[in-house]
């Protein structure tokens, strides 16, 4: 596991962990995904009654459902989130309560997500979020998962399945795909809201 | 029991920062400004790790004690915390720590760039970590050009009000920042509500 270059010990803007999905669980992953419908992303709360804002995001997500199919990569996840939370955060989480979102970026649509946080002031007790990444850095251009927390913007790692993890209120984005596609998988664990 | 009795009330801003204006008097406000130009300023400039000689910050700081001369203010500030983390946080807070009075100045091209508050000072290990940040105008906005604090706390950037003796509050791990001075002087009292960890 390797750790943000954060400045403030116990709260790193992101954390990283490679190695947590073989080759093959990743392209399981992947393939389960490519098989989801993918509808355009939509902003505003992730709803399905969301407006659509090309200002400020261009994706495609589609919703994995927890099933027999899908139990063991939610059961994988959880012990990777609850991990990195006893080891970084401590922050009270009680689960996943949002379905994990399959995201594709894709360089003919040049697609990003602006700076922005997920979770404000008052909304969704959003605590933690995460990324599987699931496609090779070598496959897309642009496309980073950039992070605002100080001073300096930091990139996330780009290799084949690393998870990164980083508490909701971080400000972040993913820069504009010019070539090639993205897969990723978006995490989120909520919680009681901060005392 | 309470012995303060503002006649205004604090608003949030679209992008989640607090704000509260008309809280003190002229009088009051020249008071703690008198009180601050009196303690010796020393150069606040945190030098960026990474990015060579470009300074994170150049600010005038001096702490601001609490003693006799300052309690009557400690005392207000501490309502003032206490009504706001009522009204929009919640947050277990245990108090507040020493002021901080800070000076940006036209001529020295004042500024401190983008940061947050939140995280134990690797200083003070034995204290809690800062859990609201909060910052009182004793300059008035037409005074100094610049030197805006922008506040990112949801997806747009609140600009605090530049009025004299307005109060905002913002959770500290938000990241924030004070744009460069281009001219005149900007005093302002920053203000820290500690308490545990966020969990």
């Amino acid at each position: 596991m390797s750790q943000g270059n954060g400045q403030y010990g116990s709260t790193l803007p992101f954390a990283a962990w490679g190695g947590a999905f073989t080759p093959a669980e990743l392209d399981r992953i992947e393939a389960y995904g490519d098989g989801l419908t993918t509808a355009k992303a939509t902003v505003a709360g992730d709803a399905p009654q969301g407006k659509e804002d090309d200002a400020s995001r261009i994706s495609r997500t589609a919703w994995i459902a927890r099933n027999a199919e899908t139990d063991w990569f939610y059961v994988r996840m959880e012990r990777i989130a609850r991990t990195l939370n006893d080891q970084l955060w401590q922050f009270s989480i009680s689960g996943f309560s949002e379905l994990f979102q399959y995201t594709i970026y894709n360089g003919q649509e040049q697609a990003y997500f602006d700076w922005h946080v997920d979770q404000g002031f008052v909304e969704v007790p959003r605590k933690l979020s995460f990324s599987l990444q699931l496609s090779h850095g070598s496959q897309y251009e642009g496309c980073d998962l950039q992070f605002h927390a100080g001073r300096l913007v930091e990139t996330a790692p780009r290799e084949r399945g690393v998870v990164i993890a980083f508490p909701s209120y971080v400000l972040h984005r993913v820069t504009p795909i010019t070539s090639g596609t993205r897969k990723s998988v978006v995490i989120w664990i909520t919680g009681p809201k901060f005392k | 029991m309470s012995f303060f009795n503002p006649t205004s009330a604090p608003v949030i801003m679209p992008g989640g920062l607090v704000a509260w204006e008309n809280l003190f008097t002229a009088a009051e406000l020249d008071a703690v400004e008198r009180y601050g130009d009196s303690l010796t300023q020393e150069r606040a400039e945190l030098q960026a790790k990474a990015s060579g000689r470009d300074s994170i910050r150049i600010t005038r700081v001096a702490w601001f004690p609490r003693n006799p001369q300052t309690e009557s203010f400690y005392a207000r500030m501490e309502e003032v915390v206490l009504r706001i983390n009522a009204q929009f946080f919640r947050y277990d807070l245990s108090g507040v720590v020493t002021f901080q009075y800070a000076f940006y100045d036209g001529t020295e091209g004042g500024h401190f760039d983008w940061h947050k508050d939140y995280g134990r000072d690797y200083g003070a290990p034995d204290q809690e970590p800062r859990k609201l940040s909060l910052s009182v105008q004793l300059s008035d906005g037409a005074n100094y050009q610049g030197c805006n604090l922008e506040v990112r706390g949801g997806n747009e950037t609140d600009i605090a009000p530049r009025s004299r003796g307005a109060v905002v509050a913002f959770p500290s791990y938000v990241l924030h920042r004070v744009t460069p001075i281009t001219s005149g002087v900007r005093k302002s009292l920053v203000v820290w509500a500690v308490g545990p960890e966020f969990k």
